[in-house]
């Protein structure tokens, strides 16, 4: 296992000049067209899809690098991987300048979202593979620079090692056109740890599986991350993958890191609008708000009056950062809201029984307090805990409330959480 | 880390100056491999500018003349009765042509039919159109000539375009084309519009097959304008003979009494039309080869 | 509900056995029957009628087979040497041909090389395959004749004598067809070895790069035996191609009678142009036979085809 330090790294795809014969536009107005569409930057020389990626990684490790679509979280991790060329700045694996070495140099495996297996060799020859290629120091006493490669017994002993790590054994003389999704994932993982590679690298590997497949690799992850001992870096577009597997989580969008920090940290203190969205399901609630000090307190205060003080904590942090009052966006995570003798009136429209509690979505009942033009719909999300008993909530007026501990203030320009 | 990276660098340098040599020679190949294709053809360019002269003396020379227009004129002339020209593109052409959209047409036709509808043994007329796909012309063209011999149908260009309507390959081309871009719904829709079958499958489904049927009539009608074999037992009649049918002739007689100049100039019109086809639609051409046939 | 199903497509199906009629009806007339006609007159004796106005032919069985398979004046088997001959000449052609097709096309699909102008080169590689056969071999003779240019060009260089002739030297003419058929079709071989290339899934080649696969050890452990399907079949249906050999082989050599490059085509053309449809379609079967087989070997790689690609 080996430290991974990113410093400065972007990745700009250039324009490339299409021949004349070509009655489009030019490549450069489709490609400005395309990057419209997707928010990247443009520069003069590019397409910017990743921009000034800093993260140091630790030992062991597992980073997960999460966000929509399109945000560079694919194409940081190639870049690790030596895929594809990093435009500037520096990469270091295990202390060593890596841009410009050859992705084998590296000591580094990866897992791809299509497992690409070899579809011609068997499960234990798509295994080998690597192995092949292992130069391994053997000091002879005349030769003390010796190096070989494996022996067969030794390739199969490895081999076989890692089967039985991944329960695989029965599968290894069958072609992968003849193993289930689940199946070729695990042969996929066995041929990326088999040379105990500094770094693992994971490209999306769950996206191809079926929900249930998918929790139950989820679980054998985090079971394989115990056995393994070596750093992981790990990419997915699914927040639940990303908030349990996770040591810490890079969130991405447009190529931009939004914030690195553990899941819980993420959760409970998002730096901005997209991320306390994008993190976090049901999606957080938004609320139109105004910061007001006070007598020296900051108060939110929603349209219709209702006023919520925020905790100590989150006044220090204002306090620090020189918080003006202004408008403000105002979230708040469903399971933080309680039904209250005071509060928010609404009506409950739907009410979704999820076992231990209930989802709960009701429309706010006059217009005073409008929802934020970013809440994704008209409706109040709250969980309830059942605790025990089911009730049928629909139809009901009740009156939503919520704590000073759980609000989370977003400046209404910039969307950033003005806590920090 | 200074000491590091320097030998990077090193190995960089030695990386690059390897991939440079590779591509230099890979162009430097590719090149050749261009050379050999277009040498030849590059020879006849020359040599129909030369006069019969020069020619019958055998000289090897890569620079052009001035008798183009000379030996151009002379084929349509003095050479006719060696090699009518005229005669020969105007039976390639009308043979050519017909043939090419009669087996689109029809065989789209017939891919419809059999994609389209549902009725008793569609599949096994499917598998037998696919089957045959695999007998040889050779097969059926003695009884053809022999039919064609003692009905009198030699010189007849209708033997040579009426077979075209059944073309198995065109079929199987045709109907993965429908399987990939023709939803049934439209059909169905078109019905319910109040359109009969055959104006269904002219003005709705036709259209939307365009792409296919233009790829293929055009190797439809370069297989046959460049066809030798059939057109050279049936032709006999110099009326009715194609290009190729006269070229194969000219080489009978003795090339020591003939004006050089107008063969090579015959040769080279005689391919001229389908290389200008081509070189205008190359592209799209060589992307028909590959759409239809290799599945990966 | 079920009587709307079977209203609806008994009243349409009519219209499927119309719309498929045209095919069968001509297949009918001009392939199939002449089909059997080729198989029945390889049952009866032509030649007492070859140059004759006579129509009355007799019975021969299986005679006309036995004539082909025995020895003729010269002291060979005519149709094993215009099969020898076939063979020898597609092989000599097939060769450079599938080489030239898979390194092009490795040169093409290459990611590391990343070569520009890959259009044009396809452009000019895949022109010879629509040139008319007929017109390139008469080219190819009026060069290479005993007139032609490069035939003095030789002579002046002392490479040849001056009584040499490429067109009825045994082994040249080969060469010379050979290198037309070569020229002709390894643009297209190249084409459908890239579409080969290009279907295997590129992270397959990404994640032999990290393993620690060098460029040769891809080309030789992945890229090559994924291809193996599509190179097979490249090469039957060449080779099947191949047997039809006919316009370049007859307008090179059909005046100069060079033995060694008569085809089986020829064969039959020539058994045709004297009326001898016993011999001709005695030869057409054994053909027949012969392309069955390959095919039915294309038929089963096929099948299997789609499982080496997962």
């Amino acid at each position: 296992m080996a430290d991974v330090v990113l410093k400065h790294v972007e990745k700009i795809y250039p324009y490339v000049e299409k021949k004349k014969r070509s009655f489009k536009r030019s490549l450069k107005n489709q490609v400005e067209e395309k990057a419209k569409k997707s928010n990247l930057q443009l520069t003069e020389k590019g397409v910017l899809a990743v921009k000034d990626f800093n993260i140091e990684i630790k030992d062991g490790e597992f980073i997960v690098l999460v966000g929509p679509s399109g945000c560079g979280k694919s194409t940081t991790l190639r870049m690790i991987a030596g895929l594809e060329d990093i435009t500037s700045g520096e990469l270091y694996i295990d202390g060593k300048l890596c841009n410009a070495i050859e992705p084998k140099d590296r000591d580094i495996a990866m897992v791809f979202q299509s497992y690409a297996l070899y579809p011609h060799m068997t499960v234990f020859d798509n295994i080998a593979y690597p192995l092949k290629f292992v130069k391994y120091k053997d000091p002879l006493p005349n030769k003390p620079d010796n190096v070989r490669h494996l022996t067969k017994k030794e390739i199969e002993k490895r081999v076989l090692e890692a089967a039985k790590l991944l329960e695989i054994e029965e599968l290894l003389d069958r072609k992968p056109k003849h193993l289930s999704g689940g199946q070729r994932q695990r042969v996929a993982i066995g041929r990326a740890i088999v040379r105990n590679p500094k770094v693992l690298l994971m490209d999306e590997p769950l996206s191809n599986l079926d929900a249930k497949l998918r929790n139950q690799m989820r679980a054998e992850i985090i079971n394989l991350r115990e056995k393994i001992k070596t750093t992981f870096i790990y990419v997915t577009h699914d927040q639940i993958e990303a908030m349990t597997l996770g040591d810490r989580i890079v969130v991405m969008k447009d190529g931009i890191i939004q914030q690195i920090d553990t899941p819980q940290d993420v959760y409970e203190h998002p730096r901005n609008l997209f991320i306390s969205g994008f993190i976090g399901s049901p999606r957080m609630n938004y609320f139109d708000a105004e910061l007001l000090i006070q007598a020296g307190q900051y108060k939110v205060v929603l349209k219709n009056g209702y006023t919520v003080v925020p905790c100590e904590e989150k006044q220090a942090r204002l306090r620090n950062n020189h918080v003006k009052g202004q408008r403000i966006i105002l979230g708040v995570r469903p399971d933080h809201i309680a039904i209250k003798d005071e509060g928010i009136e609404c009506k409950v429209r739907v009410s979704e029984l999820m076992g231990a509690s209930s989802h709960i979505h009701a429309e706010i009942i006059g217009n005073d307090y409008t929802l934020s033009k970013d809440a994704s719909s008209n409706d109040i999300i709250a969980i309830i805990q059942n605790n025990g008993t089911y009730k049928n909530y629909v139809g009901s007026i009740l009156k939503f409330g919520f704590n000073g501990n759980v609000v989370h203030m977003f400046s209404k320009e910039t969307e950033n959480n003005l806590e920090f | 880390m200074n000491r590091v990276i320097t030998d990077y660098k090193k190995e960089n340098r030695r990386a690059i100056i390897k991939a440079i040599i590779l591509r230099v020679l890979c162009y430097s190949f590719l090149c050749f491999v261009s050379v050999m294709c277009i040498f030849f053809f590059y020879l006849l360019l020359v040599n129909t500018t030369r006069a019969n002269n020069d020619l019958q003396g055998g000289r090897f020379t890569l620079m052009l003349s001035r008798f183009f227009n000379q030996n151009f004129k002379n084929l349509f002339s003095k050479f006719k009765t060696d090699f009518d020209a005229l005669k020969g593109f105007r039976a390639s052409f009308v043979i050519a042509f017909s043939s090419a959209v009669l087996t689109c047409y029809f065989s789209a036709l017939t891919a419809y039919g059999i994609y389209a509808y549902d009725f008793k043994g569609k599949r096994l007329m499917e598998a037998f159109i696919l089957a045959i796909m695999m007998i040889p012309p050779q097969l059926s063209s003695v009884g053809f000539f022999q039919m064609a011999s003692k009905y009198g149908l030699k010189n007849n260009w209708w033997m040579l375009i009426l077979p075209s309507i059944a073309a198995p390959s065109i079929f199987f081309y045709m109907i993965q084309y429908l399987r990939a871009t023709l939803p049934k719904d439209l059909i169905e829709s078109s019905r319910i519009d109040g359109s009969n079958e055959f104006m269904t499958f002219n003005r709705v489904v036709l259209p939307i097959m365009k792409p296919a049927l233009a790829v293929q009539m055009i190797f439809a009608f370069v297989g046959s304008w460049n066809n030798l074999y059939m057109p050279s037992l049936l032709l006999s009649d110099s009326e009715k003979k194609t290009l190729p049918v006269m070229i194969n002739a000219l080489q009978r007689t003795s090339w020591g009494n003939i004006d050089l100049g107008c063969v090579y100039m015959a040769i080279f019109l005689s391919i001229l039309p389908v290389v200008i086809v081509y070189l205008f639609l190359s592209r799209f051409i060589i992307k028909g080869v590959t759409a239809g046939s290799v599945k990966g | 509900m079920k009587e709307n199903k079977n209203k609806k497509n008994p009243s349409y199906a009519k219209w499927g056995y119309i719309f498929v009629a045209s095919f069968f009806v001509v297949y009918f007339l001009f392939t199939f029957i002449p089909q059997v006609l080729t198989i029945y007159d390889s049952f009866f004796d032509y030649t007492d009628i070859v140059g004759t106005l006579e129509t009355e032919v007799s019975f021969a069985g299986l005679k006309n087979y036995k004539m082909l398979f025995s020895r003729n004046i010269r002291g060979d088997i005519e149709i094993l040497r215009c099969l020898g001959n076939t063979i020898i000449i597609w092989l000599i052609g097939v060769i450079p041909q599938m080489s030239f097709g898979l390194l092009i096309a490795l040169i093409f699909t290459s990611s590391k090389l990343r070569l520009k102008g890959t259009g044009f080169f396809k452009t000019v590689f895949y022109m010879p395959n629509l040139i008319m056969a007929a017109a390139f071999a008469s080219l190819i003779l009026a060069l290479f004749g005993t007139i032609g240019p490069f035939h003095t060009l030789f002579v002046e260089k002392g490479w040849i004598a001056q009584t040499f002739d490429f067109i009825s030297d045994k082994t040249w003419a080969r060469i010379l067809i050979a290198f037309m058929n070569f020229l002709m079709w390894f643009g297209n071989t190249t084409i459908l070895l890239m579409a080969g290339i290009q279907g295997i899934d590129n992270s397959v080649f990404e994640s032999a790069k990290i393993d620690g696969a060098s460029s040769v050890h891809v080309l030789w452990d992945i890229t090559l035996p994924l291809l193996k399907p599509i190179a097979v079949y490249v090469f039957i249906t060449s080779m099947i191609g191949g047997l039809q050999m006919f316009d370049v082989a007859e307008v090179l050599t059909g005046k100069a009678k060079n033995n060694s490059t008569r085809t089986i085509v020829m064969l039959i053309n020539d058994y045709l142009k004297v009326g001898n449809y016993g011999h001709a379609g005695a030869v057409s079967v054994v053909l027949f036979i012969i392309t069955a087989i390959l095919s039915l070997i294309i038929f089963r790689s096929i099948n299997r085809k789609g499982e080496s690609m997962s």
